[in-house]
């Protein structure tokens, strides 16, 4: 047993071996607590594991590509999806796999078991991992067994055990995690308790579902919670969950949510009896322990059974920011409801505005109305990029959700292969660069220039009177999309798998987060039109604006309101790191030949570079040459037909620049850092989309 | 330009952390390396290093200047395909001669390499400044940066 501890020989001295999930649990049942049958699998067997597998260099090489505080959240969340299904792929070594699956069966036959992150240093007072590592219960199956604790080790770089990390300065090349694996002890009722209430230091809180208490800590089911005075163990306050309709149950190597029985419905979980025994099992646990604790619990025939218990957490800033990370990650029943509001209420909203603008004629109408317009518009705008922040950018994360179930399903080579499934061709970037293709074509036939004119402004947003006002270089843009070839719409054959992997009672939820999984990949990319639009419309009014202060139109009263509301400019959905320094940051002696980022689009292309700081550059744009960005805006896209390849300062698989380079199947570095200063125009430049390396030729 | 930015500061930390290079010269017409103590010399556009006039280095030195040191920082780790820096050090070494700079690079040299004072006194040995015409510098596994000198 190299690889194990038993609970009754977890000690101070073994603790860092244990974790301190394993560790509590020991000093509990030391105590004289009810405790399910745990054994600690030690630290070592994932540094061995890490070691033979090669998965140390990996991870290392994941989380090198930069400096650790240059990755933005998206970038982390990338990293950790690829850990993930690394760890998922590479299995353990025999002798390793042979040594735990003996132990496990050895203590505990073929009863269900839990297996629960136990890193050492999680559960401290001033800082607390909970929620961040996973734990997953009721596995049976040995395979399952192994695979699951590959997935507890794994949590270790979870997106949001990642970020906690870099916020508290703790280091991730020195962290390491134990598994705590314990019978599953299928009680009646569960819960959880704190010894001083989060909400009143002078209160025991107690929470109880009906089942495993899984329901509560994942937010399925709705608890009941009673409030206990700390002084006279008397039930001050007792609020029942608005129902009592949903209950946890162990199900084959998962757990399930059923509807609870009708006989149930009417009654707590808890009787008056079991509330006090927890209140004071929370004031035992304080004092055996000399600080506040907070404790899951679960009663099965009568007997109460302690599962695991933490210190609780001061709530500081830095409760504040691991529930942050935490909520950054939203659940189906979330994205579900944000899906709505987007749909029904947010984009059509900002597509109608957009509209109305568009078709209003503010060059006729006088100043005061000009000004009133201008005012309203820049507030509407604010609001529209208020409600994007709120509602646009947190959908995105239904790609995310959709790509880890795929994978924790199909257990794909490529990590991101559940993007194909996504893809529909119905982004409304391609269907506007589809129109610019057309018009190309229809220019150099028969045209009429009314209908180009139109098409012009409803692309670009330019308004031009005649042909002859159009700019050359607009011109030539549009005219170098002639031989643009329609991008490939992606056949869904991987849908069936998809929707297979599931058991028949699964399969509507499986088809409900496809739907999901694509609407998310396809607003990810058309709210930032609908936004553009909205856009476009505050643009023309501060040009007309400007213009009209150039010819002293207005008074001056009038003049300072206008110069105020001109001075607060458009805000922008991200702020591009662009570099207005004249003096070049780097000495000509040094030339950059190879940068390493993110491999976001597969593929190899060769092609001069073309670095777009501002929108204007894009009227340069010629075909077959790479785009280089610092972030790739909505206007940007509308050069994806033309380029050969796309690189982009700011990282990530999904954002924008990596979903339109997949759709027109171009390859795609992102995270690149510091791009459009080491990159200049004119660099022949080529693009490895597999392994993520430009070389600057 | 400044004198004092002729490499960066991630390349020049690199340099000044090894005492050693993998130093290949032109032998009938392939490669030859050996592992030489060198230091860095004028704000880092050539590179000091010694040998016996006895040896096959000598020889290929001679016939054919164009050389290479290649310094790292490898520790002979799996994780150094990540972590180790190098740098490929390529341009033209010359046999120094008494006078002028001799003096100054002989006692810099010993400073560096105070073990080495026998060696560079003896009459059979001789110095080479290496003038440096690009540093090829790599880190990260595969980030690439060139620094162009004495150009």
């Amino acid at each position: 047993m190299k690889y194990f501890i038993h609970i009754d020989d977890i000690s101070e001295a073994n603790r860092k071996f244990a974790g301190d999930k394993a560790f509590n649990i020991a000093l509990l049942k030391q105590s004289g607590v009810n405790v399910p049958a745990s054994i600690a699998l030690k630290t070592s067997a994932c540094k061995d594991y890490l070691h033979s597998s090669g998965m140390d260099t990996f991870i290392l090489r994941e989380l090198k590509r930069k400096k650790l505080n240059d990755y933005r959240w998206e970038e982390l969340w990338d990293i950790s999806l690829r850990i993930k299904n690394a760890f998922i792929r590479h299995e353990m070594p025999t002798n390793m796999q042979n040594e735990i699956s003996s132990y496990i069966k050895d203590s505990f036959g073929d009863k269900p078991i839990a297996v629960r992150s136990s890193a050492p240093g999680e559960d401290g007072k001033n800082s607390s991992f909970a929620g961040l590592h996973e734990s997953y219960i009721n596995l049976t199956d040995t395979k399952e067994i192994l695979k699951h604790i590959r997935l507890v080790w794994a949590s270790l770089w979870s997106v949001s055990a990642l970020l906690y990390r870099r916020q508290l300065e703790i280091d991730i090349f020195k962290s390491s995690m134990s598994v705590l694996i314990q019978e599953v002890i299928s009680g009646e009722c569960s819960g959880v308790a704190f010894s001083k209430s989060p909400d009143n230091s002078q209160c025991i809180a107690v929470e109880a579902v009906y089942g495993l208490n899984q329901g509560l800590v994942d937010g399925t089911v709705e608890p009941d919670h009673w409030n206990i005075d700390r002084k006279t163990i008397r039930i001050c306050d007792f609020f029942p969950a608005s129902a009592h309709n949903k209950i946890v149950t162990p199900a084959k190597d998962q757990i399930i949510v059923k509807d609870i029985s009708p006989n149930t419905k009417s009654l707590p979980p808890l009787n008056t009896k079991q509330v006090i025994m927890l209140a004071n099992e929370a004031l035992r646990q304080e004092k055996h322990f000399g600080h506040p604790r907070d404790f899951e619990w679960t009663f099965q025939d009568e007997k109460l059974f302690i599962l695991q218990s933490r210190p609780i957490t001061s709530p500081d800033d830095n409760t504040d920011l691991r529930e942050y990370y935490d909520n950054l990650l939203l659940s189906f029943e979330q994205l579900k409801k944000i899906r709505i509001k987007l749909e029904n209420d947010i984009l059509p909203g900002m597509l109608k505005t957009g509209n109305e603008w568009k078709q209003k004629n503010i060059k006729d109408i006088d100043e005061s109305d000009l000004l009133d317009c201008l005012v309203e518009r820049g507030k509407e705008y604010r609001r529209w990029l208020k409600a994007y922040d709120e509602y646009c950018i947190p959908f995105a994360h239904g790609v995310r959700l959709f790509g880890e179930i795929y994978n924790s399903k199909l257990n794909p080579e490529d990590p991101y292969e559940f993007v194909d499934l996504l893809r529909t061709g119905e982004l409304l970037s391609l269907k506007r660069n589809q129109r610019i293709v057309d018009l190309s074509r229809s220019l150099l036939v028969q045209h009429n220039d009314i209908e180009t004119l139109k098409t012009i402004e409803d692309i670009f947003g330019y308004k031009y009177k005649d042909m002859s006002e159009v700019p050359d270089k607009l011109l030539n843009l549009i005219e170098s999309y002639t031989d643009v070839a329609k991008p490939e719409c992606c056949k869904n054959t991987m849908e069936e798998l998809f929707i297979n992997s599931f058991t028949d009672g699964q399969k509507a939820s499986a088809e409900e987060l496809l739907d999901l999984g694509k609407a998310s990949y396809r607003i990810r990319d058309d709210d930032n039109i609908y936004l553009d639009g909205v856009k476009r419309g505050l643009e023309s009014i501060i040009k007309e604006a400007s213009n009209r202060i150039s010819a002293g139109c207005f008074n001056e009263e009038q003049k300072n309101v206008v110069e105020k509301e001109l001075a607060k400019g458009i805000p922008e959905l991200h702020s591009p790191n662009i570099n207005n320094n004249d003096k070049p940051l780097y000495d000509e002696t040094i030339k950059f030949r190879q940068l390493v980022g993110q491999p976001a689009g597969k593929g190899i292309a060769k092609g001069y570079a073309r670095v777009i700081n501002k929108f204007d550059d894009l009227f340069a744009f010629k075909k077959d040459e790479v785009l280089v960005c610092d972030a790739v805006e909505p206007e940007m896209t509308i050069v994806a037909p033309l380029a050969s390849a796309v690189i982009e300062r700011r990282g990530g698989m999904l954002i924008h620049g990596a979903i339109i380079a997949r759709e027109y199947g171009l390859p795609c570095v992102t995270g690149v850092p510091e791009a459009t200063k080491k990159i200049k125009t004119g660099d022949l430049l080529s693009v490895d989309g597999w392994l993520g390396i430009i070389t600057i030729l | 330009m400044s004198e004092n930015i002729l490499i960066t500061p991630t390349v020049k930390e690199l340099i000044d952390s090894q005492f050693f290079g993998i130093m290949s010269s032109y032998m009938k017409e392939q490669p030859y390396s050996n592992l030489m103590a060198f230091i860095p010399y004028d704000n880092y556009k050539s590179l000091i290093f010694v040998t016996a006039r006895e040896t096959r280095k000598y020889f290929n030195l001679k016939k054919h200047p164009e050389v290479s040191m290649f310094i790292d920082n490898h520790r002979n780790k799996s994780t150094d395909r990540l972590e180790a820096k190098g740098t490929c050090a390529c341009g033209k070494a010359y046999e120094l001669l008494p006078g002028n700079e001799y003096d100054e690079i002989t006692k810099l040299y010993l400073k560096r390499h105070p073990a080495m004072e026998d060696f560079i006194k003896s009459p059979t040995v001789a110095i080479f400044k290496m003038k440096i015409d690009t540093y090829y510098f790599v880190e990260n596994f595969q980030e690439v940066t060139e620094i162009h000198i004495n150009k």
